[in-house]
């Protein structure tokens, strides 16, 4: 019963964002588990919802998880991004979103969380471990999203002691050579060129005499008007206004 | 009486006449096109060029005090006075033996006397392998340099008068944006230019053994200082005979006045985004052909085993070649670029993502 209560007073501060905007988004933070699903039972929740709230407050990152009925025809990374910026205060934390009825999660990263502490590459990690408990059938939701808790605070006490990590990975060494090496061939591309200068003429323009081109007729006649419409696409990564900015990783189970 | 049907130039379906619009139109794609095209787009241009050269009228040369040269290996046969004693092909580089009779050849129409020294080819030489990364380090020293012959060469020179009637496609491109939308507007035109342009001594090599390309290279020569053809210019220099008949010349002199013809024509078309040319003909009118000496420094270089060959232009000083490039200088290179520019790149990028 406290649960239902404890949801609709949820759903209300959803309802409420979406309406007034950020008036009243204080009332929001206070939670860090959303299960419109009903993915698990109230002592479980309650459970989940005390924990992620201990991690939340003694790190300093939010720490949230929101199942969703339906993503209403909205990819997982949309919906997560939507419903962080709609819900979360803090910017700085991480987003578990699932969907049983599509079998869709995202995982996201924002702020210093997706700087310094679950870089992209520890989060497709940190969402194989959590998403093993619910694929291929096991659907064991309470596990996962114990499992969610217990790896976000592991991460966040091993930046605690041992520094920030650093999302510059390997893929930005590869990068870094690449631009290097295509540089290097077209300078030396240039440079080789230049030892080079036997070219043949395409044209007599240097023997041309008495004045060059003598025009007897010179008409520009207009034949038709073709106009194209392209759609401009909006860049999926970026967020405006006081919106959060990360990584995802996302899929099926 | 048979009706003429028009083509839509937009996607080739057939136009109507719009008594309400005044002007014809495409039911297919829409387009409308102007009364005043019509005239234009119902008369079809003749895509045939009409060349018109006169034949080369000959004369023979007086041969007397001259010696010839025969190249047994690539079949040059050049000529020079009794000051010049020549050991080497300056084509091939292999020995020349002298003939006891000089052959009867064609007297040129003209001449174009050497203006640069042998001492100026080479200081263009050393010039050229100036500021080279790529060039092998032992390469430059005047050791390498096998032989530096002057001679003249044996040009075709065309002089014609060029008509053309050419049509064009011209696209005016403009875009704005509305809401999500971006709106490129493009304008169609037909552009008609018909005009002509002279020519004056535009050189083709008559010879077989120097690549046209390299002929080409050396271009171009200040024909307006051509002199009527004196014997007294040979004196120390080689000088070939042609190998390669005016005739044979005129494919290749067609295709240069005609590439010219129509990029002058084209360039007057400056208010359009893109123009390509659509359709028309070229007519070479008072074609005539005279035969000329054009002069031509040639020098070689020997590097692990290959010979380098270069060309100076006689007159201008012009140089052309191509130069050993070191692979291990290549290598250096490329790895040294790669280095750096990964260091500094990867450098930014760290510290952006800290």
């Amino acid at each position: 019963m406290k649960n239902m209560i404890r949801l609709i007073i949820a759903a209300v501060s959803v309802i409420s964002v979406l309406c007034f905007g950020t008036a009243i988004s204080a009332q929001a933070e206070e939670y860090y588990f959303y299960d419109y699903a009903g993915l698990v039972t109230d002592d479980e929740y309650y459970e989940i919802e005390s924990e992620l709230a201990r991690i939340s407050d003694e790190y300093g990152f939010d720490t949230v998880i929101y199942t969703a009925e339906s993503l209403g025809g909205d990819t997982a990374d949309d919906y997560v991004r939507n419903v962080t910026d709609q819900l979360v205060k803090n910017q700085d934390g991480i987003m578990f979103l699932i969907c049983p009825e599509d079998r869709d999660y995202s995982f996201y990263a924002f702020g210093e969380v997706d700087k310094h502490v679950i870089t992209p590459v520890i989060l497709d990690d940190l969402a194989d471990d959590v998403i093993s408990y619910v694929r291929d059938g096991k659907d064991d939701y309470y596990s996962a999203f114990k499992r969610f808790a217990a790896r976000s605070e592991e991460e966040y006490i091993y930046v605690i002691e041992n520094g920030n990590r650093s999302k510059f990975t390997a893929k930005h060494i590869l990068i870094a050579v690449s631009v290097g090496l295509l540089i290097a061939l077209i300078t030396v591309g240039i440079m080789s060129s230049s030892m080079k200068t036997i070219r043949s003429q395409t044209s007599a323009d240097r023997y041309s005499a008495n004045g060059g081109l003598k025009l007897r007729v010179s008409r520009d006649i207009f034949l038709y008007t073709s106009v194209t419409r392209t759609k401009i696409e909006s860049s999926s990564s970026s967020s405006s206004g006081g919106g959060h900015s990360g990584s995802t990783s996302s899929g099926k189970y | 009486m048979e009706v003429k049907k028009f083509e839509c130039p937009c996607c080739n379906a057939e136009l109507i006449w719009s008594a309400e619009k005044g002007q014809m139109i495409c039911e297919y794609c829409g387009t409308e096109i102007p009364a005043d095209a019509m005239d234009v787009l119902s008369d079809p241009i003749d895509s045939n060029d009409r060349i018109d050269w006169r034949t080369y009228d000959a004369n023979q040369m007086d041969n007397s005090g001259m010696r010839s040269y025969s190249c047994k290996s690539c079949g040059a046969e050049i000529t020079g006075d009794s000051t010049v004693a020549a050991s080497e092909c300056p084509y091939c580089g292999n020995s020349v033996v002298m003939n006891d009779q000089v052959q009867g050849g064609l007297k040129p129409d003209y001449i174009i006397p050497f203006k640069i020294t042998k001492e100026k080819a080479i200081e263009q030489f050393k010039s050229f392998c100036h500021g080279k990364p790529l060039l092998p380090s032992d390469f430059i020293n005047d050791h390498r340099i096998e032989k530096v012959e002057g001679l003249y060469v044996p040009y075709w020179l065309f002089d014609c008068k060029a008509d053309g009637n050419l049509r064009f496609r011209g696209e005016q491109v403009s875009s704005h944006r509305e809401g999500n939308y971006e709106v490129t507007t493009t304008r169609h035109f037909l552009l008609v230019r018909e005009g002509s342009m002279e020519f004056e001594h535009v050189p083709v090599d008559a010879i077989k053994k120097l690549d046209n390309t390299v002929s080409e290279a050396v271009e171009p020569y200040d024909t307006h200082a051509a002199q009527a053809f004196n014997p007294a210019y040979l004196s120390g220099f080689l000088a070939d005979r042609f190998d390669v008949s005016a005739e044979e010349c005129k494919p290749r002199i067609n295709e240069r006045i005609k590439s010219s013809l129509m990029r002058s024509m084209e360039n007057t078309a400056s208010a359009y985004t893109s123009v390509r040319y659509e359709s028309g003909n070229v007519s070479v009118n008072n074609g005539k052909v005279n035969y000329a000496l054009l002069p031509m420094w040639l020098m070689s270089a020997v590097y692990q085993g290959k010979t380098y060959n270069f060309a100076i232009n006689g007159q201008t000083g012009r140089f052309v070649g191509e130069l050993p490039v070191s692979s291990a200088k290549v290598m250096k290179f490329i790895l040294g670029i790669t280095a750096g520019v990964a260091a500094v790149v990867g450098g930014i990028m760290y510290m952006m993502l800290k």
